[in-house]
């Protein structure tokens, strides 16, 4: 009886099963090609048996559940493989974009257009005098510069255009992290029912692949069905029904905090496109263009350098302005200027003038620039303004110490209680005489000076408080730190809170921007416990003293990153020590130029640059072959061939369209630049020197003009070589008064420290023809004042050159192949970014940067081609497992078409068997 | 293992892909002809391939510069080759006026002949190249040299500027290429023989005025000087002659190689005029014989005391004491013949200080007395002297025309005009000597243009070298510039053939590629179903 039933269950669980198996078949064949689709089977299972009569009838099949065949593991590791692949692809593309920036097999290729650069100077010096070099000369420059311009825009639209894409990038994540958020509510839902839901399950993997694509991710598998995304430092992405969005700004990514903050995660995603982007953005397109800024740099300080030495096809006889601006708070000091850290003050400046005359007259003068390094110290008393700023320039130079050359101090006090600040004004003079170190009071306060010599034109400023103390500025540095940028110049200004530094409080914090040639930042002091401040791998530490705002200060690195002062010294610029602004040179040319009758005036704009105004009837023009020129035109951009600091902004200088002004030549400098003392001079302080008539060495003879004057020394005892300083200004004097040429200061007479001689050459504007010393007739004055026994001549240089004069042309032309140090840039994303110093020039150094683009290059085409390779073979295993194959499904089709046949042939029979039964009677 | 439907499609797709980057490629490299299209495809070699290309324009460069400089030198050599010939028909014309039966005219004649030769020179030294003066240092706009005056010229003006006009020839080195006039047409030397060796002079002590001592003179030793030797040799000279005290002295002797030297003073008072002492060497008997016994008082005869090939000893007054030594550098051969002068004792002079100085800026001369001054004036007997004819006087560029008498402060004694020798000198010399058919200065001339011939023959072989050296160089930079250009292709250049070759591979692995995956993609089990 119960058999029927049974069987008939049978049946019909058959057929059931049957067509549920095509059903799955069919959506299996369905999805044939859909992506990241895992075939589903079905599992089936004997139903459970019932007894009959003390027997195991067994009743058939049941379909226990769908199962989505998925290997979980092997997902995730493709998943991460082709993560790595699309940032590589990523990188691959904009590689290729930056290789056609830098096109090397273009017209406009750099190195190339480098080097013709140089070539024109080259046919300049063959014909010195042609005005078609010359233009070709300008004209030349002009598209270098071009070129570097647009190149430099080329490369920042691409940043931009990175940021975009990133921002972009973060965007579509965003989107798929609410996705996936919704479908881990709707697995959560349908598997709490008990059910798999396998096609949620794959759409969910399919977005997670996509946002592994996008940036690297950590897909946790919960409970539940719930799967966790973490990125790569843990921060949550996606909790259960819960997305964290990112935030993409200025290129970077941020993860937001529940108080409404950010934290940057960018340098944690290692993988994805997201990846790709920031690497290449941050470590090439960035790394070339600061590079390529570097290049430029160079490239226009070293032209002008040598270019501001020279003269064109005449003296200048219009007004100059400079083409770069200091800061121009406290005068503008000389540190601030772009170019100011490169000015070599053991050197000097020197400018010729002429006037309309024929032939006309011409006269020199020389500044020296060097950079006293005598310490000055305030001892105490309270000075009769305070919160002023107190400005003390030397106007007449000299020795603190023994010996009549007394030097003169001027001093003027702006008061800084006001805002705006007043004007200097209200001064005085101090004369430093005396022995030892010089006291000089001040409106109350007392100063030390310590001995050494004084330049004239150099110049200090003072703060004073609002208890009236002066309070010189006093940072120090850590010296064993060094800079992450080699061979730059940090400039340090307060912007607000200006005051004590030790009175700093969170309430009135100080606010210090500082800006070296890559960037611009600022820190700011609040806790007078803690003044140690970080600057980019630098350590300071604010001491004491009182800033006012825009007060500024100026730290030089060398090749290794150790800061140094003008001086070379291991310290810090700050305007409490010794230093040169603009205006002080201004006055100081000023002074020597009304003395030497140039009739040249220098002017300060009010941009803060120099400018030169000859009367009229007047030209000049600046240094010689022989001069050692110290840099400080090229600084200012005054006779300089190219304006500008970077690959942005770098510009043949206007003023060059006359082409006249293009400077090929040098001013014939004579045979010497004075009469250099050519034997070793004893130091004193090891054997004092006195110089006294018993120990005949006091006088000696010399012609001028032809006519013979005898010099006798004044009675002394030198002790250092400090000393000196007096020494030549004694032999200067000594000199002057025997001299019968007019004016009555024809020499001058110096003593060079660093070389340790003694100089004797003409003053500025002197007329003198010829000078003859006969140190042969007076062994013992020359050997004491280091100088061989043997006549020595002088000729004083006139100024003139000829038109074919080629010798700036040629010196230019011979940077192509003159090594430099300049920095190399390291940009490692997650890093700090620093730079070494390397030796090359200026071609060198930019085709070094193209081959390290070609490295990356090559290197990411390689990687991408590996990634395909491991990619595919992932894929493929996947697909083992959880893709479709035609053939099995047709075959499970008809299996799966006969054993419904099958079935139905069992219906059948029943039937019949039944049929057979009902039909007995 | 399974095959899922999408793999064969993907694998298919994704390799056909690959055979197609690497046709494509390939074909970028035949289309361009360079293995090195972007950086990326050989960062190694592309900072090699920029370098070269930046040293094959330098390369380039410097040729030009070299075919500039060598327009320069060639003008110097033609020109000065010029000069040579035209010296050496001065020379000629001047020789043929020593001849003894010269008549006026012929005089005449000479004079127009050298004038018109000093005009070619000029001409020459004015020599252009582009319009540039080549011979005007860097001041090239300028003509290099210029008659004082355009109808009685007494000296050529030197214009130019004093720097050479160089130009670059590799990275390190620059190479003139131009002159300066007055280094090449104005000897920097001169040649002291008879006819400029002497120097008279007197002093007046200080104390009374006008209480002028003796006649000094003083001689200058054969030789070339530079003005700065000759100052100091003058200044010893005249020093050491105003120190000598009523001595007699040797003079012209008539070989170098001989030295004279007085042993004994006392013995020696020689009247003047007398014929020079001959002494004649016999390498038979190893003696010397002595001619022209000067007839000293007390009347004495000349006797050689033991004297021999390397030199020879005299004895005057019979004490058999050497008086009088002659030596030689070396031994000397049979037949050698040396002769000198013994003057009487000369007086003496006053043991003043003297300083000549010659200045670079002004080219002149200063005589003067230096240290505690002990003369009130010093005369410089140009006119009057023994020897004016073969004074150094005009050489130190004052006027001889005249006495010159002074302080002995520097302020007088200043040469008249800038010192200059040179070949315009002498020819203007010449002919002053040929209208006053002056012999004596006609044998000087003579002289002094073969010093002129010299010198201007050394410059040119200098032109010469420097020509050679940028002959050498231009072979080099052409060497360099195949070297460069091959290297550049080697790195560069893709080999065509390789390419093409490989070219038609992928071509047909391409083809093949895409047939069979056509075959397979089409195979299914539905087709049988």
């Amino acid at each position: 009886m119960s058999g029927y039933r049974v069987t008939l269950d049978i049946a019909k669980g058959a057929l059931a099963a049957s067509q549920n198996n095509l059903a799955i078949t069919g959506h299996n064949v369905a999805n044939l090609s859909t992506e990241g689709y895992s075939r589903q089977t079905a599992s089936l299972a004997v139903a459970s048996p019932m007894s009959i009569g003390g027997l195991q009838f067994g009743r058939g099949v049941t379909i226990e559940s769908v199962q989505r065949q998925a290997n979980d593991l092997l997902a995730e590791r493709l998943r991460e493989q082709q993560s790595i692949l699309a940032g590589d692809e990523q990188g691959v593309l904009y590689v290729e974009n930056l290789e056609s920036i830098f096109d090397i097999q273009s017209d406009n290729e750099l190195s190339a257009m480098i080097g013709e650069f140089w070539n024109t100077w080259q046919d300049l010096s063959n014909n010195p005098s042609g005005t078609s070099e010359r233009t070709v000369v300008y004209q030349y420059g002009s598209q270098l510069s071009e070129r570097l311009n647009i190149m430099n825009e080329d490369l920042a639209q691409l940043e931009d255009h990175m940021n975009q894409e990133i921002e972009t990038g973060v965007g579509q994540v965003n989107g798929i992290l609410d996705k996936i958020a919704l479908l881990n509510v709707e697995i959560n839902l349908a598997e709490n029912i008990g059910k798999t839901a396998n096609d949620q399950r794959d759409s969910r993997d399919r977005l997670i692949t996509d946002l592994a694509k996008l940036m690297s991710i950590n897909a946790i598998d919960q409970k539940n069905g719930f799967i966790t995304i973490l990125n790569d430092s843990g921060y949550p992405l996606v909790v259960e029904n819960q997305a964290y969005p990112l935030k993409g700004e200025g290129g970077r990514v941020y993860w937001q905090t529940t108080g409404g903050g950010t934290i940057d995660i960018s340098d944690d995603i290692s993988s994805g496109k997201i990846s790709g982007w920031l690497d290449i953005k941050e470590q090439e397109v960035m790394k070339m263009r600061t590079q390529l800024d570097t290049i430029a740099k160079e490239l226009i300080w070293q032209v002008n350098k040598v270019h501001s030495q020279g003269v064109g096809t005449n003296y200048i006889s219009t007004e100059q302005s400079g083409s770069y601006t200091p800061i121009t708070t406290e005068g503008g000091i000389l540190n601030t200027l772009s170019y100011g850290d490169k000015i070599d003050y053991s050197k000097d400046f020197k400018m010729w003038a002429k006037d309309s005359g024929n032939p006309p007259a011409t006269v020199s003068l020389e500044v020296d620039m060097a950079v006293s390094d005598t310490h000055l110290t305030y001892v105490g008393g309270a000075a009769v303004s305070a919160l002023n700023k107190y400005y003390f320039t030397v106007t007449t130079a000299g020795t603190v110490g023994p010996g009549a050359d007394n030097p003169v101090i001027t001093w003027e006090k702006a008061d800084h209680s006001v805002d705006p600040p007043g004007l200097p004004g209200s001064g005085g003079t101090v004369t430093i005489n005396g022995s030892g170190a010089g006291n000089f009071v001040v409106d109350g306060m007392t100063f030390t000076l310590d001995a050494g010599y004084l330049v004239a034109g150099n110049t200090f400023t003072v703060n004073t408080d609002a208890a009236g103390t002066a309070a010189p500025v006093n940072i120090t540095h850590d010296p064993l730190q060094k800079a992450n940028s080699v061979l730059d110049n940090y400039m340090f200004r307060v912007i607000s809170g200006g005051g004590d530094v030790t009175g700093v409080s969170i309430a009135n914090p100080m606010v210090i921007e500082w800006k070296n040639s890559r960037e611009t930042q600022s820190f700011t002091l609040t806790d007078p416990a803690d003044l140690t401040v970080d600057v980019d791998g630098m350590e300071l530490t604010f001491n004491s003293g009182m800033f006012f705002n825009n007060d500024v200060f100026t730290i030089t690195t060398d090749e290794h990153g150790f800061q140094i002062d003008d001086t070379g010294s291991f310290s810090i610029g700050t305007s409490s020590e010794w230093h040169w602004t603009v205006e002080s040179f201004k006055d100081q040319f000023n002074a020597q130029s009304t003395a030497a009758g140039a009739h040249v005036t220098g002017y300060v704009n009010l941009d803060g640059s120099l400018k030169f105004v000859p009367d009229y009837g007047y030209s000049y023009a600046f240094s010689d072959d022989q001069a050692e020129d110290c840099g400080l035109m090229a600084a200012l951009g005054i006779n300089s061939f190219f304006e500008g600091e970077d690959a942005s902004n770098i510009k043949v200088r206007g003023a060059l369209e006359f082409v006249d002004y293009i400077a090929a030549a040098r001013i014939n400098g004579g045979d010497s630049d004075g009469m250099k003392g050519d034997a070793v001079l004893a130091d004193p302080a090891l054997a004092n020197l006195t110089i006294s008539a018993a120990n005949s060495n006091n006088t000696f003879r010399f012609t001028e003009n032809d006519v013979s004057h005898t010099v006798t020394l004044t009675n002394a005892t030198y002790t250092s070589q400090t000393d000196f300083h007096s020494l030549a200004a004694d032999i200067q004097t000594q000199m002057n008064a025997a001299s019968a040429v007019s004016p009555p200061s024809t020499y001058k007479v110096i003593y060079d420290e660093d070389a340790n001689r003694f100089v004797i050459s003409e003053n500025d504007g002197s007329h003198l023809e010829n000078l003859e010393i006969f140190w042969s007739e007076n062994a013992g004055t020359a050997s004491a004042l280091g100088f061989k026994p043997l006549d020595n001549v002088y000729l004083p240089p006139e100024g003139d050159y000829g038109v074919s004069e080629n010798s700036n042309a040629i010196a230019i032309s011979d940077l192509q192949y003159t090594d430099f140090s300049m920095a190399k840039w390291n940009f490692t994303r997650g890093r700090d970014i620093y730079s070494e110093t390397v030796s090359a020039h200026i071609g060198g150094a930019y085709q070094d940067m193209i081959s390290a683009l070609g490295v990356t290059g090559s290197t990411l085409k390689q990687n991408v081609e590996f990634g395909d390779i491991v990619v595919e073979q992932l894929a493929q295993q996947r697909d083992m497992i959880s893709g479709v194959s035609i053939d099995e499904e047709m075959v499970k089709l008809i299996s799966y078409q006969q054993s419904y046949t099958a079935a139905s042939k069992l219906i059948k029979t029943v039937d019949e068997m039944l049929q057979t039964l009902m039909a007995t009677k | 293992m399974r095959i899922a439907f999408n793999t064969l499609y993907n694998l298919s797709a994704s390799r056909l892909n690959r055979v197609k980057q690497d046709l494509l490629e390939t074909n970028t490299r035949v289309a361009t002809g360079k293995k090195v299209n972007v950086v990326s495809d050989d960062p190694v070699t592309v900072a090699p391939i920029l370098n070269l290309k930046t040293s094959i324009a330098s390369v380039t460069q410097y040729s030009a510069n070299i075919a500039s400089g060598q327009q320069w030198l060639e003008g110097a050599e033609t020109a000065l080759s010029n000069v040579k010939a035209q010296i050496t028909e001065a020379k000629t014309t001047s020789i043929a006026m020593l001849n003894g039966i010269i008549t006026t005219e012929d005089y005449v004649s000479g004079k127009d002949a050298i004038e018109g030769i000093r005009d070619h020179i000029l001409n020459l030294a004015n020599t252009q190249v582009n319009g540039r003066y080549i011979f005007s240092g860097t001041k090239t706009n300028i003509r290099s040299f210029v008659p004082d005056d355009e109808d009685n010229p007494t000296r050529m003006l030197y214009q130019g500027g004093d720097e050479e006009f160089k130009i670059k020839m590799s990275e390190s080195s620059d190479v003139g290429v131009g002159y300066c006039g007055d280094t090449v047409f104005q000897t920097p030397y001169v040649v002291i023989d008879e006819t400029n060796n002497m120097i008279d002079f007197r002093e007046d002590p200080a104390g009374g005025p006008g209480e002028y001592g003796a006649e000094l003179t003083a001689q200058i030793p054969f030789g070339k000087y530079y003005p700065h030797e000759l100052a100091t040799t003058l200044e010893n000279i005249m020093t050491a002659r105003s120190a000598a005290t009523g001595q007699p002295e040797i003079m012209n002797v008539s070989q170098n190689d001989a030295t004279v030297v007085v042993n004994k003073y006392d013995t020696l008072t020689v009247p003047t005029g007398a014929l020079p002492i001959q002494l004649t060497y016999a390498a038979a008997s190893n003696t010397w014989a002595v001619a022209n016994d000067p007839g000293y008082t007390p009347p004495i005869t000349v006797q050689t005391l033991t004297s021999d090939s390397g030199g020879v000893y005299l004895d005057f007054d019979g004490d058999l004491n050497t008086d009088v030594s002659v030596t030689f550098d070396a031994p000397v051969a049979d037949g050698y013949v040396v002769s000198f002068d013994i003057t009487a004792a000369a007086a003496g002079g006053n043991g003043a200080q003297y300083s000549v100085n010659y200045n670079e800026g002004t080219k002149k001369y200063t005589i003067m007395e230096q240290g505690a001054p002990i003369l009130d004036n010093l005369e410089l007997m140009w006119e009057s002297g023994t020897h004016s004819g073969t004074s150094i006087g005009s050489d130190l560029g004052f006027d001889v025309s005249a006495d010159l008498t002074g302080p002995a402060n520097g302020s007088t004694h200043v040469s008249d005009e800038e010192v200059e020798w040179g070949i315009f000198r002498t020819l203007m010399e010449l002919e002053g000597y040929l209208a006053d058919k002056d012999t004596e200065g006609i044998n000087r001339s003579i002289s002094r243009l073969s010093v002129d011939f010299d010198y201007i023959g050394t410059v040119l072989s200098e032109v010469g070298i420097k020509g050679n050296r940028l002959d050498v160089r231009e072979n080099i930079i052409s060497d360099l510039n195949i070297s460069y250009e091959s290297t550049k292709m080697k790195l560069e250049d893709a080999d065509m053939i390789q390419e093409i070759t490989r070219l038609n591979q992928k071509e047909f692995s391409y083809n093949a590629a895409m047939s069979s995956t056509a075959k397979v993609i089409q195979m299914s089990l539905l087709d049988y179903i």
